[in-house]
């Protein structure tokens, strides 16, 4: 707008620059746009976001209690640390962002029958790993998984059963995976 | 398993302030003349600010989805929305972070960047305030830490150096400034005192 060389007003150039922004944004919103349309791990924007779990039950915590008491198996979706300073008695562990979800979930949950009743959890309702961990256990082939929906906060504040200890490795070889 | 390649982010931020307000206060002590001049210290704020929005740009667009978990755990926005910021916000901050590392439309580009530091942190703050124990995916899972008041005060320090291009402008050593040079010949040959960083 104006030449390098003339002074513009204080106004003036606070207002061009505010253009500029806006302009920049405009531009990262549309390459943003046009990104993710061509994009292979591109989302999803009018479907069900990655996150929400549609694939079984998100309990409340007295429903996991029930499921816990009919002997359903619990996967604690946290970090290893989390899950050694206390987790659900005799929950199994595979954290969530491991990088090959899929290998530990056999090693640690391949000697169990498919259709097992199977409960994942993270620390509490904002956590988003027990989803996470949830959405693997089904690509897995697992049938009946749920999530605890409060998470580990609200077992430790109800008082259920809970243990303490490094996580379990596993029995199975990973070279028959 | 990527905790050695964990960032020691606030730190360099804290360092980078600190330059940043080293280069502002001698300016302002000196009437405009700074001990090492405004070029040195401007550009080394804008490859500062530049280089951490433009990694962490690269890192989310890596991972979309990770993102947009992330977004959704803060629980501010609906998770319509925090879709379209999860594909949107990731480019903004690539080209607020171009623009700040080539030194074209810089202060355009720490604008942007300081905005969008003001409304990390009051993420961050409302987290806080509330109590919600979240990873803050600020850059991809290179960044796994759990939105604490380091991480106010890391992006604090980033908001200051952004500040520091913002007013000051990019200095001489940027390529939009030797664009502009070339492009009007004639007003380059003296130095011109309207084209200087302004305060």
């Amino acid at each position: 707008m104006s030449p390098d060389h003339r002074p513009a007003s204080w106004f003036r150039r606070a207002l061009w620059l505010c253009l500029e922004s806006a302009a920049l944004v405009c531009v990262a919103a549309v390459l943003g746009l046009a990104a993710n349309a061509l994009s292979p791990v591109g989302l999803d924007l009018f479907g069900t976001p990655p996150w929400v779990y549609t694939e079984g039950a998100m309990l409340s915590l007295e429903e996991a209690e029930e499921a816990y008491y009919s002997g359903a198996i619990f996967v604690d979706a946290r970090t290893e640390e989390d899950y050694s300073s206390g987790h659900v008695a005799g929950a199994l562990h595979v954290d969530a962002y491991t990088q090959d979800a899929e290998l530990v979930i056999f090693e640690r949950l391949g000697h169990l029958p498919m259709d097992v009743p199977i409960v994942t959890y993270c620390d509490d309702l904002a956590c988003g790993s027990s989803v996470h961990l949830a959405k693997e256990l089904v690509a897995f082939g697992f049938a009946d998984v749920a999530v605890l929906e409060p998470g580990w906060s609200a077992w430790v504040e109800a008082a259920l059963p809970m243990s303490e200890g490094a996580p379990d490795p596993g029995s199975l070889d990973p070279e028959a995976f | 398993m990527v905790d050695g390649l964990t960032l020691p982010l606030t730190q360099l931020a804290v360092v980078f302030a600190v330059l940043a307000l080293a280069h502002w206060i001698s300016r302002a002590w000196r009437r405009g003349t700074a001990l090492f001049g405004d070029d040195v210290p401007l550009l080394v704020s804008r490859l500062a600010v530049g280089g951490v929005f433009a990694a962490a740009a690269c890192f989310k667009i890596m991972d979309p989805g990770k993102f947009g978990e992330s977004i959704h755990n803060f629980h501010i926005v609906p998770d319509r929305v925090a879709l379209f910021i999860a594909v949107v916000l990731p480019y903004v901050e690539l080209l607020a972070g171009c623009a700040l590392l080539l030194g074209v439309r810089s202060r355009a580009g720490a604008l942007v960047a300081s905005g969008l530091l003001v409304v990390f942190t009051a993420a961050v703050l409302a987290a806080i305030a509330r109590g919600i124990d979240v990873e803050c995916g600020c850059m991809g899972k290179f960044d796994t830490a759990r939105t604490n008041w380091t991480k106010v005060v890391e992006n604090g320090a980033l908001l200051l150096v952004a500040l520091h291009v913002l007013v000051l402008g990019p200095g001489r050593l940027a390529l939009g400034e030797l664009l502009a040079r070339l492009r009007a010949p004639s007003s380059s040959v003296q130095p011109d005192p309207a084209a200087e960083p302004a305060d």
